[in-house]
């Protein structure tokens, strides 16, 4: 546990002034707080000692004049320690996105995509119980009881020694059932995420629930599911209530062990009696905000599991580091070849590799398809050729210049790309396409939508046109349009190599024409390579790499491979008929 | 329409105390009852305990030997016990109320769910259900166990302790009631400058989240397009206005905090001072003096936990809205109350038959065609020409506005929604895969089938190959969404479910249109063994698939605009040649 806390720390190091002041704050807070309590007993102890009006006046205005700047004091705290903790977060946001762009297109592992935006901002804020709750309270609760205990001291040591081994007990109550805390935590995690798969299931598969009539049966898992997790809570319910019962305990028999031992010193005449209350009321004063700590504790558990998930991210290398100081690129022609040389690969150390051996060339202008099953190899060789990993042996180059040489934005510039799966960010249809292209002007998207066929649709369909602000996942955008949209976005950019993934879902008849089309127009006179499904787009190519179990199978035309009844005349068997 | 769904914006705002919001924990009254007896029992520990601490000082200051302090001690002990056990039951209690209130509210909230049935979430509200159903539940525990059980306990204590210190000295009483009515109005200060600060660290919220999953979701195009970076400074940007809303937000917080802080401190203090010099000119006694001193600061103690419990249980009042909107809210069809048997014959008819979402232009108009019992008809058209909707209509997620559905030349409102759905298979565009094992899912199509059963209907379906080779088998869990699993193969696992159903009509919605060309005659194949002697309805916009069917309707905005054997269609409809052109040139 403590070891997920380290990052955090050194993430505040630059806030070293702010957390100085947050925990200066603290403390004089709490100083002022117990120095109330104890000038108050200290007044009223006086008063029952015979002292007259005139007397108690010093005191009742030395209470008057803490009760002001206490409160101001708590204020200030907190505001510090909350500022500190906002402009932590946002630091911590900017480095977990460095770091998920750095290994995109793979994921942390044990994240999955829809956990990540939760990463950013749930687990982010979660941290703030750490900066602006955990960190100064802690330096409080070692140094105002310290001070508490110094004053009992000053009364009669023997106070200070009755409070000691108490105020050590309170300290270390959470870690007494620290093993069977762990223990119901993954527990409680456990069932409570069953619990909410089904809960999930319940809306999401309502469809299927509904006709295969299973809605008694749902009830009753989603009861049964229930049940496990309220056991579960209940048990950790009882541990927290014998930890908060023990730490109220232990702070009471503090204040009777003082109660008692100051009577006896009173009636021994060791002790003024006047401060009598102030003994009993700095014995409670010196263990209250260590149960702070003790409370700190049980929410620190959570926080480094956070804090492990997020620097899990941050902390992660990049997959294809950029070279220190990339040659200039010398001038390239217009139209690119690339060559794959000897290349492997694999996405972890533990897995076969995706790619072995793969030798091929594009030449300037040419396309090339690759064709194979799902899992031959097809998505490797374009993530490669985009360089989100680097090979493990052999190189990949362009026009001759080896990738690991080139800078991240000169290598980009190069390439252009029209994803299978699209992602449309939540913008403007106009901003979409201009993401090809920053600071390309109007005219100049309406053209690339023209080329792209998706003009008519953005101005006929869709109901602000190119301003229309596609819906998350491009939900009001069908499938073909989303795809010209790529294509537009692809040929505003006007790189000199292409990357054209087909989609593997049918779209209707007509986008299907339309798209064809549209990847005819924006392939002319680029290097192209295409990842094809349908035998209609394969025809289109120049020449086919046929890809088998990350291998190169075979490479030819269409008719050369057809007749040579191999790989590829099996895989488009089907397709002939 | 029948469907009435508000818009979010529309959504009530709820007071921490309605009625309403009260009734959702009527399930669990009597574990309240408890919560707030051992809250009010804590309190009084806290009291017994002062009193007994005064007299303990008391017997000190009369300068009585210190043997007498032995009995006040025993009481301060014993008061320590029963607290401790107390505070351990207080526990206790919060999970028995959670439990209550939770397991009570889930199977209400489920159980409307379900009346409502796929219409409710089908209009895209799948991720704001959900975040009532999953989130909302666990918020309403927390308003319930951790501060409704709080309240009238602490109010009780508060009260007591109050009223006691009135009667040890009227004056000093009515200072400390004066501070606590304060402290409990201290909520009310810059309510609306809270408020404006809130929603603007709320939309803040909204929107950082949204932006992020969006640019998380796109990174890999981003970084493609070398853009990355720039989207990662626009965002930070947007982050450190995060900030400025957060601490706005925090420091409005503070400031209540801090005067609730200020009053109690001030309060206590004045109290004390107050006893001082009133004993000092005689008008209070010793004992008197020490209550004060003890109890004072007991009496504003209940009150701000209560304020800690409100603030944590604050986002209860949002998450209620959501609630009462999913309770609220009409189900798109209604059982009836006098269900007919089910009919003889599964043919089915649409008579006249239109429709539109929520009262917008109808999305099938004056509809009329029939299946006869063990034939095949095809539905093609555009995308949006009202395909999918036959296939709601035929299950009664929604009923026509105008014009009647057959069964067997019944209507299917005078059947039950069990009965009506136990006669139909459907095998969709994307199948849902529930959390569990590939047997689980598998069994959803008959519950009581024995593994040879399931075994050769994943035969059938062309599944068990596949599902041999996974992990463990048929026993193997299925991710979330079916992440393990490819299109094609969820595929073919409702296709077996479908098998193992065995519902004498059979429903094919864009069956094929996910999958990989590679295994689309294998699945057509699996398709066709599921198809004979059913009943058929296949809703396709691939040609190939349906050119065997007994009779294809050409769907144009909601009409059957063409209708025919595939050749016949063919030489009449130009829509449909024109369809048959489009496919041609692109395949």
């Amino acid at each position: 546990m403590i070891s997920g806390l380290r990052p955090l720390l050194a993430v505040v190091r630059p806030y070293r002034l702010h957390l100085t002041g947050a925990i200066g704050s603290g403390v004089l807070d709490q100083a002022l707080t117990v120095a109330i309590a104890a000038v108050g007993a200290w007044v009223a102890g006086a008063a029952i000692t015979g002292a007259g009006v005139a007397q108690l006046r010093p005191g009742l205005i030395v209470l008057a004049c803490l009760v002001i700047p206490r409160a101001v004091l708590a204020f200030v705290e907190s505001h510090i320690a909350h500022d500190m903790a906002f402009r932590i977060l946002v630091d911590i946001r900017e480095r977990l996105y460095a770091g998920f762009e750095r290994i995109a297109p793979a994921h942390p592992k044990g994240h999955r995509s829809g956990d990540l935006a939760s990463t950013v901002m749930d687990d982010v804020e979660r941290l703030e119980v750490f900066f602006a709750h955990t960190l100064s309270p802690l330096c409080v609760a070692v140094v105002v009881p310290t001070g508490s205990v110094a004053a009992l001291w000053f009364i009669h040591p023997v106070l200070a020694l009755v409070i000691l081994p108490i105020a050590a007990l309170v300290a270390f109550v959470p870690t007494w059932l620290r093993k069977r805390a762990t223990v119901q935590g993954r527990a409680w995690r456990l069932h409570l995420g069953r619990l909410n798969a089904t809960a999930v299931d319940g809306v999401q598969g309502l469809r299927e629930i509904a006709t295969f009539g299973q809605e008694e049966r749902f009830l009753t898992r989603l009861g049964e599911h229930g049940r496990d997790l309220n056991q579960a809570q209940l048990a950790h319910g009882s541990r927290v209530g014998v930890e908060r019962a023990a730490t109220d305990l232990l702070i009471g028999l503090g204040v009777v062990g003082v109660l008692a031992g100051s009577a006896i010193l009173v009636a021994t005449g060791v002790m003024p009696v006047a401060l009598y209350p102030t003994a009993v009321v700095l014995a409670a004063a010196a263990l209250a905000p260590v149960t702070k700590l003790s409370d700190a504790a049980r929410e620190l558990g959570v926080v480094a599991a956070a804090g492990e998930r997020i620097f899990a991210v941050v902390d992660a290398p990049a997959m294809a580091p950029e070279p220190a100081s990339p040659p200039p690129l010398p001038a390239l022609p217009t139209a690119l070849d690339v060559s794959f040389r000897d290349v492997s690969f694999r996405y972890g150390p533990d897995l076969p590799p995706a790619v072995s051996g793969v030798t091929f060339d594009i030449a300037a202008g040419e396309t090339v398809a690759l064709v194979g099953h799902s899992g031959a190899g097809k998505s490797t060789i374009t993530n490669l050729l985009l360089r989100f990993w680097d090979p493990e042996s052999g190189s990949v180059r362009i026009a001759g210049n080896d990738l690991r040489d080139l800078a991240d934005q000169e290598l980009r510039k190069l390439i252009s790309v029209v994803p299978q799966e699209i992602y449309l960010l939540n913008r403007t249809v106009a901003e979409n396409i201009a993401l090809g292209r920053p600071g390309a002007n109007q005219e100049q998207i309406e053209t690339a939508a023209r080329a792209a066929l998706a003009h008519d649709f953005i101005v006929e369909e869709l109901p602000d046109g190119y301003d229309t602000v596609v819906g998350e996942w491009g939900a009001r955008v069908s499938g073909g349009q989303r795809q010209r949209i790529a294509i537009a976005r692809a040929l505003l950019r006007d790189a000199p190599i292409l990357i054209l993934d087909e989609p593997v879902s049918n779209v209707d008849a007509e986008s299907e024409r339309l798209l064809g089309l549209a990847m005819a127009r924006v392939r002319a006179g680029r290097t192209t390579l295409l990842v094809a499904h349908r035998l209609s787009t394969i025809r289109t190519a120049d020449r086919l790499i046929v890809l088998d179990h990350g291998k190169v199978a075979e490479i030819g035309t269409h008719a050369e491979l057809v007749a040579a009844g191999g790989t590829y005349a099996r895989l488009v068997r089907h397709q002939l008929q | 329409m029948t469907t009435v769904i508000k818009p979010a914006s529309s959504r009530q705002r709820v007071a921490p105390l309605t009625p309403r919001l009260l009734r959702l924990a009527a399930g669990a009254r009597g574990w309240l009852a408890l919560g707030t007896a051992v809250t009010f029992a804590i309190t009084a520990t806290h009291v017994g305990q002062g009193i007994a601490i005064a007299q303990a000082l008391a017997v000190v200051f009369a300068g009585r030997p210190w043997q007498g302090v032995l009995v006040p001690l025993a009481v301060v002990s014993g008061m320590l016990v029963t607290r401790a056990a107390l505070i351990w039951a207080r526990e206790l209690v919060v999970a028995a109320t959670g439990r209550a209130v939770k397991d009570s509210l889930r199977r209400r909230l489920y159980a409307k769910l379900f009346e409502l049935g796929p219409g409710y979430t089908a209009a895209n509200r799948t991720g704001a259900t959900q975040a009532t159903v999953v989130d909302g539940v666990e918020k309403i525990d927390v308003y319930v166990s951790r501060f409704l059980s709080q309240l009238l306990g602490a109010a009780l204590g508060a009260l007591a302790i109050l009223a006691g210190l009135v009667l040890v000295d009227p004056l000093i009483g009515g200072v400390l009631f004066a501070g606590a009515l304060a402290i409990t109005a201290t909520p009310l200060l810059a309510r609306r400058l809270q408020a404006e600060r809130a929603g603007w660290f709320w939309g803040l919220w909204r929107r950082l989240g949204a932006d992020y999953l969006d640019v998380l979701q796109g990174m890999t195009t981003l970084k493609a397009f070398g853009v990355s970076r720039e989207r990662g400074r626009e965002l930070a940007r947007e982050s450190h206005e995060f900030y400025r809303a957060s601490i706005g937000f925090v420091a409005v917080a503070n400031l209540r905090t801090g005067a609730m802080g200020l009053l109690s401190v001030a309060g206590v203090s004045l109290a004390i001072g107050l006893g001082a010099v009133r004993l000092a000119i005689g008008q209070l006694d010793v004992l008197g003096l020490l209550l004060v001193l003890l109890l004072a600061r007991e009496a504003f103690r209940p009150l701000e936990e209560l304020q800690k419990a409100y603030h944590s249980a604050y986002p209860a009042i949002s998450a209620a809205a959501g609630i009462f909107e999913l309770l609220d809210a009409s189900p798109a069809v209604t059982e009836t109350r006098h269900p007919q048997p089910p009919p003889a014959s599964s043919s089915i008819s649409f008579d006249g038959v239109s429709f539109g979402y929520r009262g917008g232009q109808d999305v099938v108009s004056d509809l009329s065609f029939e299946v006869e019992e063990g034939r095949t008809v095809a539905i093609v058209g555009r995308s949006g020409a009202g395909k999918s909707t036959i296939v709601s209509l035929l299950l009664r997620f929604f009923d026509p506005g105008a014009g009647r559905v057959l069964l067997g030349g019944r209507d299917i409102r005078e059947l039950s929604l069990a009965r009506l759905r136990g006669l139909i298979s459907v095998v969709a565009q994307d199948t849902y895969l529930f959390h569990g094992t590939v047997r689980d899912n598998l069994l959803l199509g008959r519950p009581g089938a024995d593994a040879g059963q399931v075994e050769a209907a994943a035969v059938a379906a062309g599944a068990h190959d596949f599902i041999t080779r996974l992990p463990e088998g048929y026993d193997t869990v299925v991710g979330e969404r079916g992440a393990t699993l490819s299109g094609g193969e969820r595929q073919r696992i409702a296709i077996a479910r479908a098998l193992l159903k065995n519902a004498p009509i059979l429903v094919l919605d864009e069956a094929t249109s996910s999958i990989d060309s590679a295994h689309e005659a294998e699945i057509q194949h699996a398709l066709d063994r599921l198809a004979a002697g059913r009943t058929t309805l296949v809703i396709a916009h691939r040609l190939s698939t349906v050119r065997d069917a007994d009779r294809i309707l050409l769907l144009d905005q909601g009409r059957v605009a063409a209708a025919g054997t595939h050749a016949e269609l063919l030489e009449r409809s130009a829509g449909y040649q024109r369809l048959v052109a489009a496919q041609a040139v692109s395949r």
